[in-house]
């Protein structure tokens, strides 16, 4: 039973980051600089075209063209809806009149951030509650939940590295039983699985995230009549606070 | 002959209407800042300063002011310091000229954070 969890718990794991790799392919095509940055001009292949370096101010957009292994070519653009981003709202312009310029793909890592296109994002990723609260006794535990999480990401117009999302997770939890928890029934400590749902809130400002989850765990009605788990249709509730405690993929 | 008159009556409306100027963005001796340094008429052997740039000035329908800079004429320093980040800034109230000002009835425009509109040919700013 332990193999059988542990192989169950490990392919979790591998087909969640497998997800989130191919999920992070897709590149966002409109950045905002965030910081001024240094560039030179170039054609639409990249080729420098002089040896001036120009420097772009902060706060200016533009459009990623092409990456190509460290350098990548971009063209400024200018776009008419200062608020929400669409395509129709993008200016019709003439492609013979664009000026390219390229610059590292570390510049385009460290001093651009991409531009949403509204306000709305879906995010998948992984969310692992390392504690939960159980109540009614009050209780808790170190029951680890691995799973997948998927909701909306509301991002604040004018606090764009501010957001809220509200998230649906579905995973698998690692649960020991004990005789209080289980009103006598087994006088060692049990390791079972159990399915979990959970509905959750994260807030984040950067990447400081601050969230709180809420949910259930279901263990099989086999174990169930087995050990008389306690906590059987009784919610968890799990909080977390620091830097990056959740990863997401944003799929616009 | 009298049609020949009326075309000429038209394309000095147009041409009075549609002029063309050069700009020299910045503020100061040194043009440095973010406003308007200089403000004249096009002239073919007028010199080239860093921060020059030509546009053509009208009015909009509701009578403003409106400055449309060529992208081909504008350099790309100007172009990113001006006019990359989709506003254009003026630090102070800038006092058009006399013949600019008589022209189109407009004598100052006032400082702010103006939007600039990308159109195929021209980046256009109206104030």
């Amino acid at each position: 039973m332990k193999w059988c969890s542990k192989t169950i718990i490990l392919g979790l794991i591998c087909f969640v980051f497998q997800w989130s790799s191919a999920q992070n392919t897709a590149i966002p095509m409109l950045y905002e600089f965030v910081i001024e940055c240094p560039l030179r001009k170039c054609d639409i292949i990249g080729n420098t075209l002089d040896s001036t370096i120009y420097v772009a101010p902060p706060k200016s957009k533009f459009t990623l063209i092409e990456l190509k292994q460290d350098i990548c070519i971009i063209r400024f653009t200018l776009l008419n809806a200062s608020k929400k981003i669409n395509q129709s709202n993008l200016p019709v312009e003439d492609y013979s009149t664009y000026t390219y310029f390229y610059i590292t793909k570390a510049q385009l890592d460290f001093k651009a951030r991409p531009i949403t296109r509204s306000n709305l994002d879906l995010v998948v990723g992984n969310v692992i509650t390392p504690v939960k609260l159980r109540f009614a006794p009050f209780d808790f535990t170190k029951d680890i939940t691995l799973g997948s999480t998927f909701g909306v990401k509301y991002s604040f117009a004018k606090k764009q590295n501010a957001a809220v999302d509200g998230l649906l997770g579905i995973g698998v939890s690692s649960l020991t039983i004990d005789s209080t928890s289980s009103q006598g029934k087994t006088q060692q400590p049990v390791d079972l699985l159990a399915f979990s749902t959970s509905l959750g809130i994260v807030i984040e400002f950067g990447n400081a995230q601050v969230g709180a989850f809420l949910g259930f765990d279901f263990i099989s009605n086999k174990n169930q009549n087995e050990y008389n788990w306690i906590y059987r249709n009784k919610p968890w509730i799990s909080f977390g606070l620091g830097y990056s405690i959740f990863s997401f993929n944003i799929k616009k | 002959m009298k049609l020949a008159f009326t075309f000429l009556n038209l394309f000095s409306i147009v041409i009075s209407l549609a002029q063309t100027h050069v700009i020299t963005l910045g503020k100061g001796e040194d043009c440095s800042g973010f406003n308007i340094c200089n403000l004249h008429t096009h002239t073919i052997d007028y010199k080239t300063l860093p921060n020059e740039t030509p546009l053509f000035i009208t009015t909009t329908k509701d009578n403003k002011l409106q400055f449309s800079f060529p992208k081909n004429k504008m350099k790309e320093t100007v172009f990113l310091k001006y006019f990359a980040t989709g506003l254009f800034i003026l630090d102070g109230d800038y006092k058009l000229p006399e013949d600019v000002a008589k022209l189109f009835k407009i004598a100052t425009i006032k400082s702010g954070k103006y939007k600039v509109v990308a159109t195929a040919d021209s980046y256009e700013v109206v104030f």
